[in-house]
């Protein structure tokens, strides 16, 4: 019987560069209080949210990923050509077939890897970096792009005065591959598909097709049951990241929580324990909630503004859509030149 | 400064159950040449295709991807408590949000652990194996549920001549985990994303929903919405599978460890019989090599088509557990990933029993035609 070769991998990896895309149009609270009946205090007092980017019409998950990537690839130095997988965290890339990423590898310049799209909501992030990790670890890729990339302002209900002020558009990406130590603790990820209904498209494709057509499909959000999902449940999870890296809370520089609510992120902070000087990411105050995309592009902006340093111990926490989450300590990447 | 610890994985990986679900209602080509210009003779000399499965009645995504891996968990006599990761293959779950895997997870009474869904076209359950055995060969995960589950008939015009033909639906699964030799080589994978647009989507969501409104004072049948299908440039891609997949099974062959002569089953993607009758003959395997031809009867079910026709082939004995196989898959991407594995023991629970005797609902109406003679 024939011996099935397993190859062995790299087992020292980090984030190598990052890089974030923005769209240029800036949403004010203002500008959505048009369509609800809210206001910008009210806004902000719930959420911690003051503007939000969304893209243009015809920009797509493919383009914007494109941009943070090739960014993300120049920040650590590399060119295309050293890129050998890409993986596409979203939820919002509006074609089921084809995938995003194989688009986005031709354009980055690595034509002809592997390349596929993951779906896990606001993990989306989290999942796709630990894949990053293990396929390193386990010798089937040397530096892979991750990309969360969402373009959420297409599947909100602009009326909707429970969630339409939340979401915003993004991209942002990391080059994950060999580095002298070890800069990627071990992923703690898990889900709770009993709570499916809590964050959906409320109609699904198949209705929508096969119906009379007139009600189009939106995002939906049961706010208090992901707060009260978020509240308990993330707190336990992001321990378990520390206790299975064996790093302290008072270890921690930097906590980068998914960007869904400044509110439900204080809390966690709080009860976690860090130091007083630790730097909580804030970037939803001016990017709303970017599902897959939040972590990249809030790690990008404390990195840019200087409120996090290159080596820094941060503590990743995605959650959301499924429901999901992922969990995981890491050291902060180089600062991004462009 | 703090230090970071790594978990330890294990090293070999094997393939340890394998389950599918195959959908009640059997569609012939003579069926569905009622409402398409062409002839069994014609699609069976292309393809391959005599039948393909679709859903029917309650049969929906869920609960095909949900009874693949039942069953391929009861296969592999692995306790449902030590699988700690769902990893879902599909192109067609019917959601962008939520993503499928945390509720088939919660389906199969496994609610909490990590799980989430692969997007690589029909190469899918390809790169779904792959990242499931990194996982366990890095330590973030132990035992994995690997699906691949289509429902292709969906977005599927049965007037269509380039496609109308190709596509079932169904969904297999397996399990993979720790074993004492190595049961699941290096994925060899990649993609052109040059060719992105050969197999695609007719319409993107948001330009659908604003044709939907466009389209709402029009009359049906004169101007009709359509749906949204897929379209696929079949030369295109055929060019592309003739110059792109023989290097990738060369490279798989090396880096596998095991040559030509060590394969013992061909299974590869069930996209077109007579592509992969030429893919066998270029690789040089002999003529009786079993080869999977799940196809006659399945049709292309995309991110399904490999442990379908996996399962197929070791239900019905025409290969056995312990096997040495080559898998391939390849399609929309374009992608494609491939793996030399041990093929895991037969289903004790297969996706025939009893399959004859399962009631059928009516086709949805976008296929009704087809039965509607």
């Amino acid at each position: 019987m024939v011996e099935i070769a397993a190859q062995t991998g790299i087992s020292t990896i980090g984030m190598l560069g990052i890089g974030a895309y923005r769209p240029e149009r800036v949403v004010t609270n203002d500008e959505i209080c048009e369509q609800i009946d809210s206001s910008d205090e009210w806004i902000y007092t719930r959420t911690g949210i003051k503007s939000r980017r969304f893209a243009r019409r015809d920009e797509t998950v493919v383009e914007m990923g494109v941009n943070a990537g090739r960014k993300a690839i120049a920040n650590a130095l590399l060119s295309g050509s050293d890129i050998d997988a890409v993986i596409l965290a979203t939820n919002t890339h509006l074609l089921l077939t084809p995938a995003g990423a194989t688009k986005i590898a031709t354009e980055i310049g690595a034509n002809g890897v592997p390349a596929f799209d993951v779906t896990v909501g606001c993990a989306g992030f989290g999942y796709a970096m630990a894949q990053a990790g293990d396929l390193i670890k386990g010798g089937s890729a040397t530096n892979v792009l991750v990309i969360g990339a969402e373009q959420l302002s297409v599947t909100l209900d602009p009326t909707d005065r429970t969630n339409c002020f939340i979401f915003g558009d993004g991209a942002g990406a990391v080059v994950v591959g060999p580095t002298d130590t070890l800069e990627l603790g071990p992923v703690v990820w898990g889900s709770d598909g009993s709570q499916f209904n809590a964050i959906r498209q409320d109609i699904d494709w198949i209705t929508f097709l096969d119906g009379d057509r007139v009600q189009r499909p939106y995002l939906r959000l049961e706010g208090t049951a992901v707060f009260r999902w978020a509240a308990f449940e993330m707190g336990k999870a992001a321990q378990r990241a520390l206790d299975v890296a064996k790093v302290d809370a008072s270890d921690i520089d930097v906590f980068v929580p998914h960007q869904a609510n400044s509110r439900i992120n204080e809390l966690l902070a709080k009860n976690l324990h860090f130091r007083p000087e630790t730097v909580v990411a804030n970037d939803i105050e001016t990017t709303g909630n970017t599902s897959a995309a939040s972590i990249p592009l809030a790690m990008e902006e404390v990195l840019s503004t200087g409120a996090a340093k290159p080596g820094d111990t941060a503590l990743l926490l995605g959650y959301g859509a499924g429901l999901s989450y992922a969990a995981q300590v890491v050291k902060m990447p180089p600062i991004p030149f462009e | 400064m703090a230090d970071l610890v790594a978990p330890r994985g294990h090293q070999n990986v094997s393939i340890l159950g394998i389950g599918a679900y195959r959908p009640a209602r059997l569609v012939s080509n003579d069926e569905l040449c009622t409402v398409m210009d062409s002839s069994d003779e014609w699609i069976y000399e292309r393809s391959g295709i005599r039948n393909r499965r679709w859903i029917t009645g309650d049969e929906d995504m869920r609960y095909i991807a949900r009874m693949s891996a039942e069953r391929a968990i009861e296969n592999s006599g692995v306790d449902r408590e030590q699988i700690d990761l769902l990893v879902f293959a599909t192109s067609t779950w019917p959601w962008n949000t939520p993503h499928g895997a945390p509720i088939i997870a919660a389906d199969l009474g496994l609610n909490g652990i990590s799980a989430f869904d692969v997007a690589a076209g029909c190469g899918g359950f390809g790169y779904a194996l792959g990242v499931g055995a990194d996982a366990v060969r890095s330590g973030s995960a132990t035992n994995v549920v690997v699906i691949g589950a289509e429902t292709m008939s969906v977005g599927l015009d049965p007037t269509d001549r380039s496609t109308g033909f190709i596509f079932g639906d169904g969904a297999g699964a397996v399990v993979i985990g720790p074993s004492e030799r190595n049961g699941i080589s290096p994925i060899v994978s990649g993609s052109d994303g040059v060719n992105a647009e050969a197999i695609k989507q007719n319409h993107h969501t948001v330009d659908y929903m604003a044709r939907a409104v466009e389209y709402q004072g029009k009359n049906p049948e004169t101007d009709p919405v359509g749906r949204m299908i897929i379209e696929m440039e079949g030369p295109r891609v055929f060019r592309w599978a003739a110059v792109t997949l023989p290097k990738a099974l060369t490279t798989l062959l090396t880096e596998s460890g095991a040559g030509p002569d060590d394969i013992d089953v061909f299974i590869p993607h069930q996209a077109n019989a007579r592509i992969n009758d030429l893919m066998r003959k270029n690789l040089g395997f002999a003529d009786d090599l079993p080869t999977a031809n799940d196809i006659e009867n399945t049709g292309n079910t995309s991110a399904g088509s490999i442990p379908l026709a996996m399962e197929e082939m070791l239900a019905t004995g025409k290969a056995k557990g312990g096997q040495t196989a080559l898998l391939l898959g390849f399609g929309a991407g374009l992608s494609y990933a491939g793996a030399v594995v041990t093929l895991p023991p037969a289903p004790k629970i297969s996706s025939f029993d009893g399959l004859d005797e399962q009631p059928t609902g009516p086709l949805p109406a976008h296929l009704a035609a087809v039965e509607g003679r």
